[in-house]
C-alpha cells in the first residue's frame, strides 16, 4: 500500500517538474514586433491630438472589452503602446457574456472596460439610450466632430446607433481538405443543399450568437427563405455550441463542411496545420465588430486615444492584418455580395429562424 | 399567573440565554450571518433589479417561464439526466469507497485519489475531453475501435459509439457526480465504529446482510449529504449540456438560463423563474437530508478505536482490483490522455501525428503568456485561502445549525444553501451589482472572487461538514464538556479531529471548485484579477483547443499534487490514535 501511495505522489511531482522544465528550456521570449504605423490621415485630428495623448500617457493604461482573438488583439495592443506609450489590458469574450458583464458593471457605477469593441447588435442602441456609452464624435475624439460623420469615414459602416465599424469578418463555408477537394468544395449556399452532402455538414447553433442571426436572415432572403434552413438543418449531420467547437471539429475530420467559418478562428488552425480551407459565397455578412467608449470610463483619455488610433489607417493595418478580416476604409476587400445587416430588422425573424433549425 | 411564578419564569430564562450566549456560539451565529448574508445581499439586490420596475412589484418574469416553448421536455431532460447519473454515481462511488476503506483490495493513495481525479478538470474542458474521445466520427477511441473492427474486416466509417446521446451525456454526468458521492462516503465510513460492522460479521452475518444492514444504515447521512451535493451539482452543470447536448438536441433547464440570458434584451425574470424550478427538486434533496441527519439513529463516534481490519475478499480481490482499475482508467486517464494528446497536437485530429508533437501550447499558452501565468498563480492562492476560511466556518456553522433550536437551524441553513442553487451567472451579477460599486468598489478585485466563490460553494462544503458533525456522536463532546474544557476548546480539541476526514472532504471540495470556477469568474475576473477560469474560457472561445488543454493539464497536475497532499495528512492523522494525538486518553 505504501509503495502505491508513495508512487502516486512522486509521478505528479515528476511530471509537473519535468513539463515546467522541458517548456522552460524551450521557451523563448518572442516579441511583436509591430510595424511602425502610417501617419493618420483618415481623421484630421488637429492639436487636440497632442494634448490628448499627453493627458492618455498620464493615465498609462486602459482596459478593454472586445470578440477577436487574443493572438489579433495582443498585436493591436503592442503597436498601440509601441506608437503612444499607453499600456492596455482586455477581457476577451462573445459579445452577448461582455454585454452581460458590461451591463452589470455599470448599473453597480463601476464599469471596468474604459471602451468596447465588439460586435454590432441591437444591444448598442440600448446602452446608447441608457447613457453608458458615446460615440467618438460625443466622446471628443480628435477629428471625429460632434454628430457628425468625418468625410474621410466610409458612411455605409456606420450603424444605427452611429457607432463607428472598425472590423468586418465576411462569413464563409469552410471545408476539409482531406475529405473535400477544392474543385468539389460548395462555393454557394444552394451548394450545400447536393444531396452528396448529406450528414456531411456541421453548422453552429443559432441560438449562441446574434451574429448567426443577421448571417441566416441575408442568406435565407436571397435562398428561398426559412424552407431553405429547413433544408439545410436536414442535411446537418449536427449543431454545435460555438464557431471555435465547430472549427476545431471539422480540423478533426468529423464532418466534411462546416458553416458559418469566420475567419479569425479559421486562421489560427490554419497556421498550425489543420487541412482547413473557406470559400466566400455570393451572399454574406459577418460579425462586425463597432467601437464605443463607456460614459463614466476610468481612463477616459486614454479610451479616446486608443478610439482614434483605431479609427486611423495604423490602427486599422493592426486589426485587419489577419487574413479575411477586412477595413472597412478598405471594403472593396469583402466579398462582393457581402450585405450589412440591419439586426434591428433581423432579429424581428430570430424566432422563425430558429425554429427553421429546430432549436426552439 | 403569580408574580414570584413569572419572575421564575424571567429567571430561567436568563439562565438559559446566558448559557447560550457564550462566545463560541456568538461567534459561531456571526460566521453563519456573514455567510448567509454574503449569498442574500447579492441575490437580493439582483432580485430587485429583476422584480420591482419603477417601484412596483413585476413578477411577470415569473409568469413568462411557463410559456417558454417545451418546458415541460426541458424537466423531463433535466431529471433523467441528474437523477439517472445521480443514482449510476451513488452506487459506483459507494463501491469504490467501500472498496477503498473496507478491504484488501484497496490500492492505498492510488484508489484513494484517482477517483477524485475528474473533479480537477473544469467540467468545460471535461466535456471537451470526452468529445475528442467519443465524438463519432473523429473521436480518438472511435477511431482505434474502427481500426479494431477493420482487422476483422467490419468497415465502419463512424462511431460505434456516439457522445452526442441520452448515454453520452449521462456519462460525463456521472464522471463529475462520482467523486462526490465517493469523498463524503469515503468520510462517512472513516467515521463509523469499524466495531459494529465486525460485531455482525462475528455474528454470523454476511458481506451483504453486514453491509445492508449495519454499514448502510451507518452512512446515510454521507450518502444523503452526497444525494444534496449531486442534485446540487448537475442542477447547476451548464457546460456539459452546452457542449455535448447542442449536438444531442437534448436541453436542460441549467443551459436554457444560459440561452435566456445571451438573449437580447436578456430576460432576466424567466432565468429565475427557470433556477425556481431547480431550486425545488434541490429543496426536496435538502428536505431529505435534513430528515436523514436530524433523525440520528446512525452510529456515531464514540471515542474507541476505530481501526477497521480490511475484509480479505480472497479470489475475488484482484478481479475487483481490475474493475476499480477499468474505472479509473476510463474515466481519468483516458480524459486525460485526451487533453494531453490535443495540447501537444496543435489541433484536434485522431491521426495523432506521434513525430510532429511539441509543447508549443504550454510555451506560448501558459510560460510566456503573463496573464495565463498570473491566473493560475492567482487561482491556486484564492482556492487555497477560500477552501481553508470556507471549511473552519463550515464546521463552526454546521456546528451551531446542529446544536441550536430546529426552526432557527433550519433558517440559517437554508439561507446559507439555497441562494447558490440559482444560477452562478445570476448570483455574479448579483455580485457586480451588490459590491461592485460604492460603497465597496469590490469590481475587479481578488476579493470580490474570493467572496462569490464562499457564497457560491460554500454550500457544498456545509453538506460535508453536516455529515462530519452528524457523526460526531454526544458521548465526546459532553465528556469535554464536564471535564471543564469550554465550547471553543471543545471544538478545537474534539470536534475538529473527530471530523477531519469529512473536513479534509469538504476542503478538497471547496478548493477544486474555486481553482475551476467558469461562471462566476467570467463575470467578476479580468486583466487585475486574472483567474484560470476566466483564461479558459478565453483560450476556448478563441478555438484554441491545444492551449485549453494545455492550461487544463497544469491545472490537474497543481491542483491534483494539492488534494493529494491533503488527503496525505489526513490519512497519517487517522493512522494516529486518538489517546497520542491528545497527549491523554479522551474521557470515556
Amino acid at each position: 500500500m505504501k509503495v502505491f501511495r508513495h508512487k502516486a505522489l512522486v509521478v505528479l511531482c515528476v511530471l509537473t517538474a519535468t513539463l515546467g522544465l522541458a517548456v522552460g528550456a524551450t521557451a523563448a521570449v518572442g516579441k511583436q514586433t509591430a510595424k511602425a504605423p502610417k501617419q493618420p490621415t483618415l481623421l484630421r485630428p488637429g492639436p487636440a491630438l497632442t494634448a490628448l495623448a499627453a493627458r492618455a500617457r498620464a493615465e498609462g493604461t486602459l482596459n478593454f472589452y472586445t470578440v477577436p482573438p487574443d493572438a489579433s488583439v495582443r498585436r493591436v495592443v503592442d503597436a498601440f503602446t509601441k506608437r503612444w506609450g499607453v499600456r492596455a489590458t482586455w477581457t476577451r469574450f462573445g459579445t452577448a457574456a461582455l454585454q452581460d458583464r458590461f451591463g452589470a458593471e455599470v448599473s453597480a457605477g463601476n464599469p471596468r472596460a474604459d471602451l468596447i469593441l465588439i460586435s454590432n447588435s441591437p444591444w448598442f442602441g440600448d446602452a446608447v439610450q441608457k447613457g453608458w456609452i458615446i460615440g467618438p464624435g460625443a466622446a471628443g475624439v480628435p477629428g471625429w466632430p460632434v454628430n457628425k460623420v468625418p468625410a474621410l469615414y466610409p458612411r455605409k459602416f456606420l450603424t444605427n446607433s452611429r457607432s463607428a465599424v472598425v472590423q468586418l469578418q465576411p462569413s464563409g463555408i469552410m471545408y476539409n481538405k482531406s475529405q473535400v477537394s477544392d474543385a468539389e468544395a460548395p462555393k454557394t449556399w444552394q451548394d450545400l443543399l447536393d444531396p452528396k452532402w448529406r450528414g456531411r455538414i456541421i453548422l453552429t447553433d443559432p441560438t449562441s450568437s446574434p451574429a448567426f442571426v443577421d448571417l441566416w436572415w441575408a442568406v435565407s432572403r436571397r435562398n428561398g427563405g426559412t424552407s431553405y434552413l429547413e433544408r439545410l438543418r436536414a442535411q446537418a449531420r449536427r449543431l454545435y455550441p460555438g464557431v471555435a467547437p465547430l472549427t476545431q471539429a471539422l480540423a478533426s475530420g468529423e464532418a466534411a463542411i462546416a458553416v458559418p467559418g469566420v475567419p479569425s478562428i479559421l486562421q489560427p488552425l490554419v497556421d498550425r496545420g489543420a487541412p482547413l480551407a473557406m470559400n466566400m459565397p455570393g451572399v454574406t455578412t459577418g460579425p462586425e465588430a463597432v467601437i464605443r467608449i463607456t460614459k463614466d470610463a476610468r481612463n477616459p483619455n486614454a479610451a479616446r486615444l486608443f478610439a482614434y488610433w483605431l479609427l486611423t489607417p495604423g490602427g486599422q493595418a493592426a486589426l485587419n492584418a489577419d487574413p479575411g478580416s477586412v477595413s472597412p476604409w478598405d471594403a472593396k476587400k469583402a466579398p462582393a455580395g457581402y450585405t450589412r445587416v440591419d439586426a434591428n430588422v433581423s432579429q424581428r425573424q430570430r424566432d422563425a429562424i430558429f425554429t427553421a433549425f429546430g432549436v426552439r | 399567573m403569580s408574580d414570584t411564578a413569572l419572575g421564575a419564569r424571567a429567571r430561567r430564562r436568563r439562565r438559559i440565554l446566558r448559557r447560550r450566549l457564550t462566545p463560541f456560539n456568538v461567534v459561531s451565529a456571526a460566521v453563519a450571518l456573514f455567510i448567509a448574508a454574503l449569498a442574500i445581499y447579492p441575490l437580493g439586490t439582483v432580485l430587485v433589479r429583476i422584480f420591482f420596475t419603477d417601484g412596483q412589484l413585476d413578477l411577470s418574469g415569473l409568469r413568462r417561464t411557463l410559456d417558454v416553448p417545451g418546458l415541460g421536455t426541458l424537466i423531463k431532460n433535466t431529471l433523467i439526466v441528474v437523477v439517472g447519473s445521480s443514482a449510476i454515481a451513488l452506487v459506483i462511488g459507494g463501491a469504490l469507497a467501500w472498496v477503498n476503506e473496507r478491504t484488501d483490495a484497496r490500492m492505498g493513495l492510488l484508489s484513494e485519489s484517482l477517483p477524485l481525479v475528474p473533479f480537477l478538470i473544469p467540467p468545460i474542458a471535461g466535456a471537451t475531453a470526452w468529445v475528442l474521445l467519443l465524438s463519432p466520427g473523429a473521436g480518438f477511441v472511435n477511431y482505434w475501435l474502427r481500426e479494431v473492427l477493420g482487422w476483422f474486416g467490419i468497415e465502419q466509417f463512424d462511431g460505434p459509439l456516439n457522445i452526442y446521446s441520452f448515454p453520452g451525456l449521462l456519462l460525463v454526468y456521472t464522471v463529475y457526480q462520482v467523486p462526490y458521492a465517493f469523498m463524503l462516503i469515503t468520510a462517512g465510513l472513516r467515521n463509523i465504529d469499524p466495531a459494529l460492522e465486525e460485531a455482525s460479521r462475528v455474528s454470523g452475518a454476511g458481506l451483504l446482510r453486514t453491509l445492508r444492514r449495519v454499514t448502510l444504515p451507518a452512512v446515510m447521512p454521507s450518502i444523503a449529504g452526497a444525494v444534496l451535493l449531486m442534485a446540487w451539482s448537475g442542477f447547476g452543470l451548464v457546460s456539459i449540456p452546452l457542449v455535448i447536448g447542442t449536438g444531442a438536441n437534448i436541453h436542460v433547464l441549467s443551459e436554457q438560463i444560459v440561452r435566456v440570458l445571451a438573449d437580447f434584451p436578456p430576460d432576466e425574470g424567466v432565468a429565475i423563474g427557470l433556477s425556481a424550478i431547480m431550486i425545488a427538486f434541490v429543496a426536496a434533496a435538502w428536505l431529505a437530508q435534513v430528515l436523514v441527519v436530524r433523525r440520528g439513529r446512525f452510529a456515531t463516534i464514540a471515542g474507541k478505536g476505530q481501526r477497521a481490519t480490511p475484509i480479505r475478499l480472497g479470489a475475488w480481490r484482484w478481479p475487483v482490483r481490475g474493475l476499480v482499475l477499468l474505472y479509473m482508467g476510463v474515466t481519468t486517464v483516458l480524459p486525460l490522455f485526451a487533453l494531453v494528446i490535443v495540447s501537444l497536437e496543435g489541433f484536434w485530429t485522431p491521426q495523432i501525428p506521434w513525430g510532429d508533437l511539441s509543447l508549443d501550447a504550454y510555451r506560448d499558452g501558459v510560460f510566456n503568456e503573463p496573464i495565463a501565468r498570473k491566473a493560475l498563480i492567482d487561482s491556486l492562492e484564492l482556492g487555497l485561502v477560500v477552501a481553508t476560511v470556507g471549511v473552519l466556518a463550515a464546521a463552526i456553522v454546521s456546528l451551531f445549525v446542529v446544536r441550536t433550536t430546529p426552526r432557527l437551524g433550519r433558517v440559517v441553513d437554508g439561507s446559507i444553501k439555497f441562494p447558490a442553487t440559482l444560477s452562478h451567472i445570476v448570483l455574479a451579477v448579483g455580485f457586480v451589482l451588490a459590491l461592485g460599486g460604492e460603497p465597496f468598489n469590490l469590481a475587479g478585485t481578488i476579493l470580490i472572487l474570493m467572496l462569490a466563490y464562499l457564497a457560491l460553494y460554500f454550500p457544498q462544503t456545509a453538506v460535508a461538514a453536516d455529515g462530519a458533525v452528524g457523526q460526531v456522536g454526544r458521548e465526546l463532546p459532553e465528556a469535554s464538556r464536564v471535564a471543564g474544557a469550554g465550547e471553543a476548546r471543545t471544538f478545537g480539541r474534539i470536534y475538529l479531529p473527530l471530523m477531519a476526514s469529512g473536513v479534509a472532504a469538504g476542503w478538497a471540495l471547496l478548493f477544486v471548485r474555486c481553482v475551476g470556477d467558469l461562471t462566476a469568474s467570467s463575470i467578476l475576473a479580468g486583466p487585475a484579477n486574472p483567474v484560470v477560469g476566466w483564461k479558459i474560457l478565453q483560450v476556448y472561445n478563441d478555438g484554441l483547443f491545444s492551449e485549453m488543454a494545455a492550461l487544463c493539464v497544469l491545472l490537474v497536475l497543481i491542483s491534483g499534487t494539492v488534494v493529494v497532499t491533503v488527503l496525505t495528512f489526513t490519512r497519517q492523522r487517522r493512522r494516529m490514535p486518538l489517546i497520542s494525538r491528545r497527549g491523554a486518553a479522551p474521557p470515556a
